[in-house]
């Protein structure tokens, strides 16, 4: 059998010139992992309109003779969203780099059984520098990703081989753009404590900052 | 390294084959040649004639930028799968080069959250599907009055593209009927139309229908003007009419994938990490030359395809209580089948020259035997009574593919 993906930043030939780089050189890397199979990919934490938003809902009674409701918590939850922006320097490096967009948007979809019925619900643990870090591993924050979109700007530029435009695409079949834009919406689930010793589910350290 | 934003800001009428920028320069002919006969294989692979006619002049002058950036965009109408009964109209099918402006891809996930109480912390997730759509945004323009004519062709194609199917119902409904009511109520909604659609490594032959079409003119790019006489590359001889430089489309497309989409599945039994397609290519898009995962990676080990040429299934009184069970009827008619290829194959054999030479040189009788029992099983497996078309494939494919 297989062992999971674990595909990493780009590190080929063009690597000096690329994005990949610097960010791992200063460790600005986002990961995800599909948690039904561990497949797991890397990119270059280029990342735009990050907002991690923490939303309460509250039931509301109002009584007769009183100006204020009463109050009641009913739950809080954890939205997030951000653009990630995907460069490619080379070639190669757009070919590696749409690898692993393919298997950031094959994550988007469960396992199955033999029989074609969903087994693995498609759970994602995004992990982003010390923004997703995880409360409890460290190892991230597990996503329901409701909605993903690929987009390319052809007005950004394509690559093209070394030996001339025509040469890539009057093949008519491949066509890389020099970036591209993928903007993720996802609820968080929350990582309960396991401390007996803690009162509260939340762990100490939520929602893990770094600060 | 060069790329098309630096081509296109050299301008159009400025623009001449730039040494690094390669050759652009080809025969337009050729090119017209190579893209009928593209159009044409992927029509005959969907099972549509092929056609005669020359394309449409699109790529006379922004077509060979477009042809030397991008690859065609081509959207081919399935037919219908309702048999015997009249189409509205000629099926839609384009191939074009345009100069395309942003590509939207979105995956939209189906979850539903059950809450169970206050102050837990987490609903639970139930999970429903993952759909998939399509946004293209392109630019038709057009150096000649003649390609401004084949954009509006085109751009009409496109718009009926997301518009419903008519039919007829079959001719001898139809007679029971006066010829005004045949009419009227002989006409009937068909749905919407399917298509192929492949643009590149972005979309790569998938089953679609087309959920938007939007057109609009630049007129900030201008216009050809009217003068009186014939047309000519940059006037039209019909007052009137408008004929823009440039016209910006989006079109949406939702897919409707062939195969199973996930991990593991029936294609990859045993095998829970792999992408569940099986097939030597990456998912979604391509990626050209360089090799692909391990775990999307074709495994050998799945069950064999059977012969798609199902036309006849058990009956629902064959299969209900009391008659047979479901492997009584099974094993019944597999023996039936089974006795009926060997028969019929020999009485074909016996009678056709060629077919009988053909099996008869190379094999004895034992062997021609093993191989049409063989396929025949593969007949019975896919519960099919069509013993016809059975046995040619048998007399077909026992010179090619001897049994073990």
């Amino acid at each position: 059998m297989t062992a999971p993906a674990n595909m990493r930043v780009y590190s080929g030939q063009h690597k000096a010139i690329s994005v990949a780089g610097w960010a791992d050189n200063q460790g600005y890397v986002v990961r995800f992992v599909h948690q039904p199979t561990k497949h797991a990919v890397e990119f270059p934490a280029l990342i735009s309109d990050f907002t991690d938003t923490h939303s309460p809902s509250f039931g509301q009674e109002h009584g007769a003779n009183m100006h204020d409701p009463v109050i009641t918590l009913m739950k809080t939850t954890r939205t997030i969203s951000f653009t990630l922006t995907v460069l490619n320097a080379s070639l190669e490096e757009a070919r590696y780099n749409r690898q692993c967009v393919n298997l950031l948007l094959q994550m988007l979809y469960p396992s199955v059984d033999d029989a074609g019925n969903f087994i693995g619900k498609p759970f994602i643990n995004i992990h982003m520098m010390n923004l997703l870090e995880g409360a409890i591993s460290g190892e991230g924050v597990t996503c329901v990703i409701e909605g993903l979109d690929y987009g390319i700007k052809f007005d950004d530029g394509i690559l093209n081989a070394n030996e001339g435009v025509v040469a890539l695409n009057r093949s008519g079949k491949e066509i890389y753009p020099q970036s591209l834009e993928i903007s993720i919406s996802a609820k968080a689930i929350i990582g309960s404590n396991d401390d007996a010793n803690q009162i509260s589910p939340l762990p100490t350290n939520y929602p893990s900052y770094g600060g | 390294m060069p790329n098309d934003d630096e081509i296109v800001s050299e301008g159009i009428s400025d623009f001449l084959p730039h040494e690094s920028h390669g050759d652009l320069s080809f025969d337009i002919d050729t090119a017209h040649s190579a893209q009928r006969e593209r159009t044409n294989q992927l029509m005959i692979d969907r099972g549509l004639s092929p056609r005669d006619e020359r394309p449409p002049v699109v790529n006379v002058s922004l077509g060979i930028i477009g042809e030397a950036l991008y690859p065609p965009l081509q959207i081919v109408e399935l037919p219908s799968e309702n048999t015997g009964v009249m189409q509205d109209s000629q099926l839609i099918n384009l191939d074009f080069f345009m100069i395309p402006d942003a590509f939207n891809e979105t995956f939209k996930s189906r979850w539903s959250a059950e809450d169970l109480s206050h102050g837990r912390i987490n609903p639970i997730y139930n999970y429903g599907g993952t759909e998939r759509q399509i946004t293209l945004s392109f630019t038709l323009a057009a150096f000649t009055v003649a390609e401004s004519r084949s954009n509006l062709r085109h751009c009409q194609n496109l718009a009926r593209t997301v518009y419903g199917r008519y039919r007829r119902l079959p001719r001898g409904l139809e007679d029971a009927l006066d010829s005004i009511a045949a009419t009227r109520f002989s006409t009937i909604f068909g749905g919407h139309r399917n298509f192929k659609v492949d643009f590149g490594g972005l979309i790569r032959d998938e089953t679609v229908f087309i959920n938007k079409f939007a057109f609009s003119a630049d007129m900030d790019a201008g216009v050809f003007d009217y003068s009186a006489g014939d047309d000519t590359d940059v006037t039209h001889g019909a007052r009137g009419v408008i004929l823009p430089r440039a016209v910006k489309i989006e079109i949406g497309f939702t897919v409707i994938h062939e195969s199973l989409l996930g991990f593991g599945g029936q294609k990859r039994v045993g095998e829970p990490l792999r992408w569940a397609e099986n097939r030597r290519r990456d998912w979604p898009h391509g990626t050209g030359e360089i090799d692909i995962q391990e775990y999307m990676k074709p495994t050998t080990d799945t069950i064999a395809p059977l012969p798609t040429i199902v036309t006849q299934r058990y009956t629902v009184e064959e299969a209900s209580p009391g008659f047979l069970s479901g492997e009584q009827i099974q094993s019944q008619r597999a023996q039936e089948v089974r006795r009926r290829v060997v028969s019929e194959a020999a009485t074909l054999a016996a009678n056709s020259g060629l077919n009988a030479a053909a099996l008869a040189a190379p094999r004895t009788p034992a062997e021609i035997e093993a191989a049409l029992t063989s396929i025949g099983g593969r007949a019975i497996e896919a519960n099919t009574t069509n013993i016809g078309t059975v046995i040619e494939q048998a007399l077909g494919g026992v010179e090619e593919n001897p049994p073990d």
